[in-house]
Parts: structure tokens; C-alpha cells; sequence
């Protein structure tokens, strides 16, 4: 095992509460508080496990994804340019590229999905969007998406499963407290993160790239419900 | 002249009906975090709108988080116009508004859409400071055969765009402004286009009506003084805490500038409401009618406000021997009733008013004005000598008063009618369908209060007045009709 992720891992591996402020600011929340997850609990009720379900009936079509610094980790995309679209900015010009965005064959076999994304999920355009496999005992180095000083929390990163034993950590930001029933996250991703499945089962989250648009008011409705239930909760979770 | 602060307004406005203009609610309680405010606005906002169905100036269409729905239901309704509020908007002076906006489109017939135009470049808003301009939602009168024919658009929402931005046409906007620099009297088209990374509510329809040569107005200070906006997704755990605690100023002050105006003016109202009293009546006169079959009236009960008990004792008949009996919770109103019988003649009443002025607190009504009302009074009425014959009459009758709040002590109201026998008649005026009741008491509970007063209703009393949903109460009673419920989208 690389000596980076167990070095990140003992550094990481630890419980770090959010502080709630009084009132709720939707663009304080994503913009400034610097938090580098945030726990859209208003989703909880989603049906996570038929949509693990479908990811699970085409795991035999997931594409390995990023091996320079990952090891057993796949994807397959569901929205994009097709079902193994990599980041949109190695296809050229990206307002080009936006127009070309479209369902994949993928979302065909995936309804229950599809249906969330189209009607649940609170932004007007979705740009790439995938499964992303871990297999048992595959890791993803520690690193980021994007530059430090870009804080933000922007892509969603949905778990469709989180299988005891499976952690995502943030550097400085402790553990993601997915849940193993299906949970999504708001995640900032210039934090340095890793992910290491130590469980026998394969790990399947969503990660969703969007564009607000119109739905803007919608997004922020998700994330007032899901700051005012998780502050009541603040310990769920992180136990 | 017109008595805003009274409980009703049908008097003003008689003959004005079928006006082509539909109206809808907005519903936004999405973004308001209480439910105890999303609530209470969708109360008040249709409580101020039943007030117009009740004149008939307007239908309803209902109420949807969807623009566009409601327009189209306004079509269905085969309206030519429809009012959107949105949740938190008050009509106050709604006929008003309807007849400022009749004229409107009188003068503008190709008009597509009257709103709060707002300049982002102007506004410091947290999150679209700096957008293309919008159309505040809080109220827009739409042309539903312009908007037809425009394609029948959406109402967008405010957005952001990164990826895809829109192109919108850009506008140019009057050097006059309404009340701030971001509020221009209106904005036309002006060359090219631009893409903007936020845009308002509305943004489309002002991109649209500018792609078609059409310039939106805003709406002008007469209309505005209509209308109040109670933003009720701003600071709503303050406007809950002063909901029913108006006169609480250290809340009422962390409110925005809407929201404290109308909390304190409430709170003024309710403070004086107290003594105030009624000289003249905000409601016709004699639009009921008949409704003793024939017989002349042995007792009147009456709410102590206005002339209404002499027109409906004319209208009805009444003898030498009826007793009229004033209610009424409000102890200076049935002082005033006695000081009026013992001391005026009947002959003008504005120089009795005037010398009377300061022991009473008249509502809305004022030095200037007394003569003015007073006149309509006595053109009601068949002209002075007719008024004074029937004063003359009815100062002779036998008059009991009676301190009584009959929404929530019903049952001493029906000990004093089941006291007596004859042929009896109730006037209750608009007592259940008032504005501050209504204010301090949701419709589920005074609907409860309402089926208390019902029940004792005893079958051979002839009824006047309104149900706590201003219905006329025998239509009331015999549809068994109830208030619209609010279910948030």
C-alpha cells in the first residue's frame, strides 16, 4: 500500500464537527464558510438503494478511471458525452463541448436514476455526471481537483452505498460521514481528499456536475431544510 | 373620501363589476422559513382578494407556485387580464388597483405587463446585484392575449449561469425612477445584446418584451399605495413575533422598511380600534333587500355603526312599538349611538360632528370630510326631509344597548334575542369578516367560532350581515360554506 495514503490516512482519520451559525445565508454557506462538505440532508429520502441497485446490473460496464492515482476505482457516465467522458476541458472548447452534453445509454437503463436527477435534484443543467466504483480494497490517492485558494462547495457527491470499512477523507476536514443507505454532499474538492475501501464490497457514489440556472431558488430551499436539520443533528453520522 | 380602514368597501364601488381581470396567488412558501408566516400571508393575501370576489370586480384562479399556471387558468376563465400576488402581497385598496389598472389598459391596449421593474445595477441586492432587471414577483397585472402572443412564456426565476449564460437584449431605462434610483418608470429596448451571468426574476419577459418593441411600465405611486409587500421570506421569525405583538418596537424595528410600516400601522389601528366609532357605514345601504316577508319589525338587533339600522327598518317596515337593540364590544360606539338620539335633531349631521369631534374617535373620518359623507348619506336616504321623517320615527322607538363581542360571547347575544318575541331581524354588518380579526385569527379557528354563532342562530330570526368569510349569511348557512385552505406548494 503506498506510504502517501497510509500517511494521509493517520493524519485524517478523525471526526471534526461542523459549527452552525444562527441563521441561515445560502450564498455565505457555499462561497465562504470554507466548510469542505456539507451534508444535503433534505435528499435522505431519495431512493438510494434502487438506484445502487441499477449501478450495481451494469458493473461489468464501468470504465477504469484515473489509475495514475487511483487503484480499482471505475466509472461510468450517465450524462456526458458518452458513458466513459473524462473532464470536459480535454475536449476543447468548452462552450462547444456544454451543447454536446447529453444523456448517455447509461440513464436509459437507469430510470430510478435518471428520475432524480431530472426532477429532484435542484439545478436547471447537468454537465458530467457518473458512477463512481471503488472496488473492495481500491484507493484513490490523496489529491485535488482544484487550486487551494478556488474554496467553494460545488459537486455533488451522491453515496449510493458507503460500506463499513470505506472512508472518504479530507485533509483538515476529517471524515465524510456518507451514509451506507445513501446520502449526498455538497463537496469542496480543492481540499486534498482520499478514498480507501478496506470493506469487501464495492463502493458506489454519483458525482454530479451542474449548473444552477433557474433552479438557483430550488438549491437554496435544499440547502435551508438540510442546514436546519443538521444542525439539530449534529452528531449524526460522525458517531 | 374613501374609509380604507373600515370593514368594508362595497359602498365605494357599486356598479363596478365584471371587470375581465382575473387573480391568482403565488405561492412562494418555499422560501419562507416559518410555517406559521407562509400561512398567515396566504391568509391575509386572500383574505384582501376575497373582499374583491365579493364585490365580483374579479374572479379567482387560485393559487400556484407557477406563473404560467395561473395564467392559463386565468384563460380558462376566458379573462382578458390577470393580477398575479404572490403570497404576502396585501390588496388593501384592491378596487382601487382594479380600477387604476382598467384604466391602464384603456390607455395602453397593447400593453403586455405592469410590474415592479427593477434596476440590478441599482440594487445592491446580496445576489443579483449587478443582473440583467427583473419583475419583482410580488405583483404583476399581465395582458393574457399579449402574452399569448408572445408565446405564452414562462416566468423565470432569478438564475446564475456559468456555462450558459443567456444573451438578452439590452434596455434602456427612464430617467425617472419611482421611489429609488432601482426603480425606473419604465425600460424599452436599446441596441445589441449582452450575456449575463445572473439574471432576476422575470429577466425573460423583460428580454422578450424588448425583442418585440414593447415597453414595460412600472406601476405608478397611486397604484402602489394599493398594495403593501410583507416579504415574508425576510427575517420571518421577527414578523412572526410581532404578528399579534404589533406595538412591540424593538422587534417591529429590525423589520425592513414594508414590513414596519404596515406592522405599525396595524398596531396603531388595533390601538385606537378600540373606541372607535362609526358614523357613517362603508357598506350599502340597502343592497339586501327585503327580508321580512311582509311583516313589520318588532326587534332590531344592530351593530351600533352607521345608518344601516334605519334602512333596514324602512326597508322592512317597523311600528311605534319596535325595540331596537344595539351591540356592540366596543362601549363609545354605543355612547355615541345614545348621544346622537338624545341630543340631534336629524338636520345636519356634519355640524353635529363637528361639534362632537373630540369625544369621539371617528374612524377614517375627518373634520374636512364630514359634510361630504353626510351628503351621500342623505342622497341614500331619499333626500333631507325623507331622512328626517324616518329620524323622527325611529328617535322614538325603544333603544337597548348592549356591551357584547359577539365572535367570541356569542351566547349573550342570543340570551337577549331568545328574551323577546315577534318578528325579530339581526344586522351583524361585517364583524366576522373584519380586517384585524382576521389579522389576530387564522380562518380555521374563527371558523370554529363562526359554527358557535351558527348554531344558535334561532330559525325565525331574518338575517343581515356577513359570515366570518364576508358571504352573506343565508348564503351561508345554507350552502355550508367554508374558507379556502391553504396547502403550501
Amino acid at each position: 500500500m503506498p506510504e502517501e495514503l497510509n500517511k494521509f490516512w493517520k493524519e485524517n482519520n478523525h471526526i471534526i464537527q461542523q459549527q452552525y451559525p444562527d441563521t441561515f445565508d445560502a450564498k455565505w454557506l457555499v462561497l465562504e464558510s470554507g466548510w469542505p462538505y456539507f451534508h444535503l440532508s433534505a435528499l435522505d429520502d431519495q431512493p438510494y438503494s434502487n438506484m445502487l441497485i441499477e449501478a450495481e446490473n451494469l458493473l461489468d460496464s464501468f470504465h477504469t478511471h484515473r489509475d495514475d492515482y487511483g487503484h480499482g476505482w471505475k466509472s461510468l457516465t450517465l450524462h456526458g458525452l458518452n458513458e466513459d467522458t473524462q473532464s470536459l476541458s480535454t475536449y476543447g472548447e468548452r462552450n462547444e463541448v456544454i451543447k454536446q452534453l447529453d444523456w448517455t445509454w447509461v440513464a436509459d437503463e437507469c430510470p430510478i436514476t435518471k428520475k432524480f436527477l431530472k426532477d429532484v435534484f435542484p439545478a436547471e443543467y447537468l454537465n458530467r455526471v457518473r458512477f463512481m466504483l471503488l472496488e473492495p480494497g481500491g484507493y484513490i490517492l490523496p489529491h485535488q481537483d482544484r487550486e487551494s485558494t478556488e474554496k467553494r462547495l460545488s459537486v455533488c457527491n451522491v453515496s449510493l452505498n458507503n460500506p463499513e470499512g470505506c472512508e472518504f477523507l479530507m485533509k483538515d476536514g476529517g471524515r465524510v460521514p456518507f451514509r451506507n443507505s445513501g446520502s449526498s454532499f455538497l463537496m469542496d474538492i480543492s481540499n486534498v481528499h482520499s478514498v480507501w475501501n478496506r470493506s469487501n464490497e464495492p463502493r458506489i457514489h454519483m458525482i454530479i456536475h451542474y449548473e444552477l440556472g433557474r433552479r438557483t431558488r430550488d438549491f437554496f430551499y435544499v440547502l435551508r431544510k438540510s442546514f436546519y436539520t443538521n444542525r439539530s443533528k449534529p452528531y449524526e453520522g460522525l458517531e | 373620501m374613501k374609509d380604507w380602514n373600515s370593514l368594508s368597501i362595497d359602498r365605494y364601488y357599486e356598479g363596478m363589476s365584471n371587470s375581465d381581470i382575473a387573480v391568482g396567488i403565488l405561492d412562494i412558501s418555499r422560501d419562507i422559513d416559518s410555517n406559521f408566516i407562509a400561512k398567515r400571508t396566504f391568509d391575509m393575501t386572500y383574505f384582501y382578494v376575497n373582499r374583491m370576489l365579493k364585490m365580483k370586480i374579479c374572479s379567482y384562479v387560485g393559487t400556484d407556485s407557477n406563473v404560467k399556471k395561473l395564467l392559463n387558468a386565468a384563460i380558462d376563465k376566458k379573462q382578458k387580464y390577470c393580477m398575479i400576488v404572490a403570497q404576502g402581497c396585501l390588496l388593501y385598496r384592491g378596487p382601487s388597483l382594479v380600477q387604476q389598472s382598467l384604466e391602464y389598459t384603456k390607455n395602453n391596449p397593447q400593453f403586455f405587463v405592469v410590474g415592479h421593474i427593477m434596476d440590478k445595477k441599482k440594487q445592491h441586492h446580496y445576489l443579483t446585484a449587478g443582473a440583467y432587471p427583473g419583475l419583482h414577483r410580488q405583483y404583476l397585472f399581465v395582458n393574457l392575449k399579449k402574452w399569448q402572443e408572445l408565446g405564452s412564456p414562462d416566468f423565470d426565476e432569478l438564475g446564475t449561469f456559468s456555462d450558459r449564460k443567456p444573451l438578452y437584449r439590452n434596455v434602456e431605462f427612464s430617467k425617472d425612477t419611482i421611489h429609488s434610483e432601482y426603480t425606473p418608470a419604465w425600460v424599452k429596448a436599446a441596441d445589441g445584446y449582452s450575456e449575463h451571468s445572473v439574471t432576476s426574476d422575470g429577466s425573460n419577459w423583460i428580454h422578450l418584451a424588448c425583442e418585440n418593441n414593447i415597453t414595460i411600465d412600472n406601476l405608478d405611486h397611486e397604484m402602489r399605495e394599493c398594495k403593501v409587500f410583507l416579504y415574508p421570506y425576510n427575517k420571518p421569525e421577527i414578523l412572526e413575533k410581532v404578528w399579534l405583538d404589533k406595538r412591540n418596537d424593538e422587534l417591529v424595528d429590525q423589520l425592513n422598511y414594508s414590513q414596519k410600516a404596515w406592522i405599525r400601522k396595524l398596531g396603531y389601528q388595533e390601538h385606537i380600534e378600540k373606541d372607535r366609532v362609526y358614523a357613517f357605514n362603508t357598506e350599502t345601504l340597502s343592497g339586501e333587500g327585503v327580508r321580512t316577508n311582509g311583516k313589520l319589525i318588532d326587534h332590531l338587533f344592530s351593530a351600533a355603526a352607521g345608518f344601516k339600522p334605519l334602512a333596514i327598518l324602512e326597508a322592512n317596515g317597523f311600528h311605534s312599538g319596535t325595540t331596537v337593540h344595539y351591540f356592540d364590544w366596543c362601549e363609545a360606539s354605543l355612547n355615541y349611538k345614545k348621544h346622537l338620539l338624545e341630543t340631534w335633531d336629524g338636520y345636519d349631521l356634519d355640524n353635529w360632528l363637528l361639534e362632537n369631534d373630540l369625544k369621539y374617535n371617528f374612524s377614517s373620518t375627518y373634520r374636512g370630510n364630514y359634510k361630504q359623507f353626510w351628503e351621500q348619506e342623505l342622497k341614500d336616504f331619499g333626500g333631507s326631509l325623507a331622512f328626517q321623517k324616518l329620524w323622527d320615527r325611529y328617535r322614538k322607538l325603544k333603544h337597548k344597548f348592549y356591551v357584547i363581542d359577539i365572535v367570541n360571547e356569542s351566547d349573550k347575544l342570543f340570551a337577549e334575542i331568545n328574551k323577546v318575541h315577534g318578528t325579530k331581524v339581526l344586522w351583524t354588518t361585517n364583524i366576522w369578516s373584519s380586517e384585524m380579526l382576521h389579522w389576530n385569527v387564522e380562518p380555521e379557528a374563527l371558523e370554529e367560532k363562526w359554527r358557535v354563532f351558527a348554531k344558535q342562530l334561532p330559525s325565525d330570526l331574518c338575517l343581515y350581515g356577513h359570515d366570518y368569510i364576508a358571504q352573506d349569511m343565508y348564503e351561508s348557512l345554507k350552502n355550508n360554506l367554508t374558507h379556502v385552505r391553504y396547502n403550501a406548494a
